[in-house]
């Protein structure tokens, strides 16, 4: 008699049955991942600083991907890391991780993850998307507001108006737009 | 975005083809290292070149200069951005440039290094090696998964804006909102392609049975052979010779 559970991911058989499976979660985070990095590289011209579609993809693969949205973020943080020009204005490397705009890109991570966390959490009540997204937002922009103070030696209120409220403004279109983008999917 | 075709492998005969990619690790990782270690831009123009034998033996050098060509778009923002922050902080022009030409000539040698790397890299085998030094698997797939992804999304971006500024789209035109809601007509159908390819990918691992056995064995395992040992022997060796460069000569 062949005990049949060994040779056969059961827990994982029941996932595929279910719709969201391991494979489509990791396909979706791989894609994420690009979308992430090609975000980085359309950059809208306006002042004072140029828009990318980098946070809107980050919002977005909070609404749809949840807990699995941190995945995405390790996996585009790891393609710059090692070289792919991924990060905003064509970056990549080590030197934009430890740089002055390193928080940000720390602040995907950490903001997808607890969002994404919330997200699950909070499932099917009402303004669940909009506060995770709020969190995300807080997240990414507080990581970043903290992280280049330190660059600019602890000048919290030059950091703010160097890093922070030129590109509220657009995150919030951005989340908007992601609301309305991420309503829209439904995954199969 | 030419610089991102240095990262997408074709298949090759020669003998950096076939060396591990573990062997291959141990380059770029050492190389990299001196990139940061490295200050004076002639030391750092010798780890740049370091790159040419094996793009020369390889023969991927069509491809490696495109991916040369294309970052050097982006030199142009390092160089002026580390001239202004220098500048700022010391007001010496000469240093500004030096330490310019120096953040350059790291990053090209930087993308030089990894371009190499993955232009003589399978997928599979950086999957497989990947593996073999204990990353999870579905986080090496994912990784490997995503790198090829990128090039295809960011030339399909392109494709759609072409596409609809043909039927008249204007996309550098009016206030903030109009310019945002201008990228929506590039970004549903993007977006909506890019799902599309999620999905396939995952059917198509799932009719391959991905996931259903609990342990993952493989068909071909690596292994380190003659070959590499000779790569490694040349690589380190000519990392020590220029890590003396700066150590005994002092050349900062």
């Amino acid at each position: 008699m062949v005990n049949y559970d060994e040779y056969v991911n059961v827990a994982n058989m029941a996932e595929a049955v279910r719709g969201f499976s391991r494979a489509r979660n990791l396909a979706l985070s791989a894609v994420f991942a690009a979308m992430t990095a090609a975000g980085g590289l359309i950059s809208i011209p306006f002042f004072p600083v140029p828009l990318t579609l980098q946070t809107f993809f980050v919002y977005l693969s909070v609404l749809t991907l949840r807990r699995s949205a941190a995945l995405s973020q390790i996996i585009y943080l790891v393609m710059g890391l090692v070289g792919l020009p991924v990060f905003a204005r064509g970056m990549s490397g080590y030197a934009v991780l430890v740089g002055p705009t390193g928080g940000f890109l720390f602040g995907f991570l950490v903001g997808t993850f607890c969002s994404g966390f919330l997200l699950d959490r909070m499932k099917g009540r009402r303004y669940a998307g909009v506060l995770s997204l709020l969190l995300c937002a807080v997240i990414v922009f507080g990581l970043g507001w903290v992280w280049l103070a330190y660059w600019l030696n602890w000048d919290f209120v030059m950091a703010l108006w160097l890093g922070v409220l030129p590109f509220l403004p657009g995150d919030a279109v951005k989340a908007v737009l992601a609301l309305a983008v991420g309503k829209r999917i439904r995954l199969s | 975005m030419k610089v991102l075709y240095g990262f997408e492998y074709r298949r090759g005969v020669s003998v950096i083809h076939r060396i591990d990619p573990r062997s291959k690790m141990i380059y770029v990782i050492l190389f990299t290292a001196l990139t940061v270690y490295f200050v004076n831009p002639l030391l750092l123009l010798l780890v740049l070149s370091s790159s040419l034998p094996i793009v020369a033996i390889s023969r991927i050098g069509s491809r490696w200069s495109q991916s040369i060509k294309g970052s050097l778009f982006f030199i142009a923002f390092i160089f002026i951005f580390n001239f202004i922050g220098i500048v700022w902080a010391t007001g010496s022009v000469y240093d500004a440039v030096i330490s310019g030409i120096s953040m350059s000539i790291r990053f090209i040698a930087l993308i030089s290094i990894f371009s190499v790397f993955f232009l003589t890299t399978s997928p599979e085998d950086l999957t497989q090696s990947m593996v073999q030094v204990r990353i999870p698997y579905d986080y090496a797939l994912t990784f490997n998964m995503a790198m090829r992804f990128v090039p295809t999304l960011s030339r399909e971006a392109q494709i759609i804006m072409d596409a609809q500024k043909s039927r008249g789209l204007e996309m550098e035109k009016g206030n903030l909102i109009r310019r945002i809601k201008n990228y929506i007509p590039v970004l549903i159908p993007l977006i909506i392609s890019s799902f599309r390819r999620a999905e396939l990918v995952a059917d198509a691992m799932e009719s391959r049975a991905f996931g259903a056995s609990k342990k993952r064995t493989s068909l071909y395992v690596l292994a380190l052979g003659k070959r590499d040992a000779l790569f490694i022997l040349i690589t380190v060796l000519s990392f020590l010779l220029l890590l003396s460069l700066r150590l005994v000569l002092g050349i900062q």
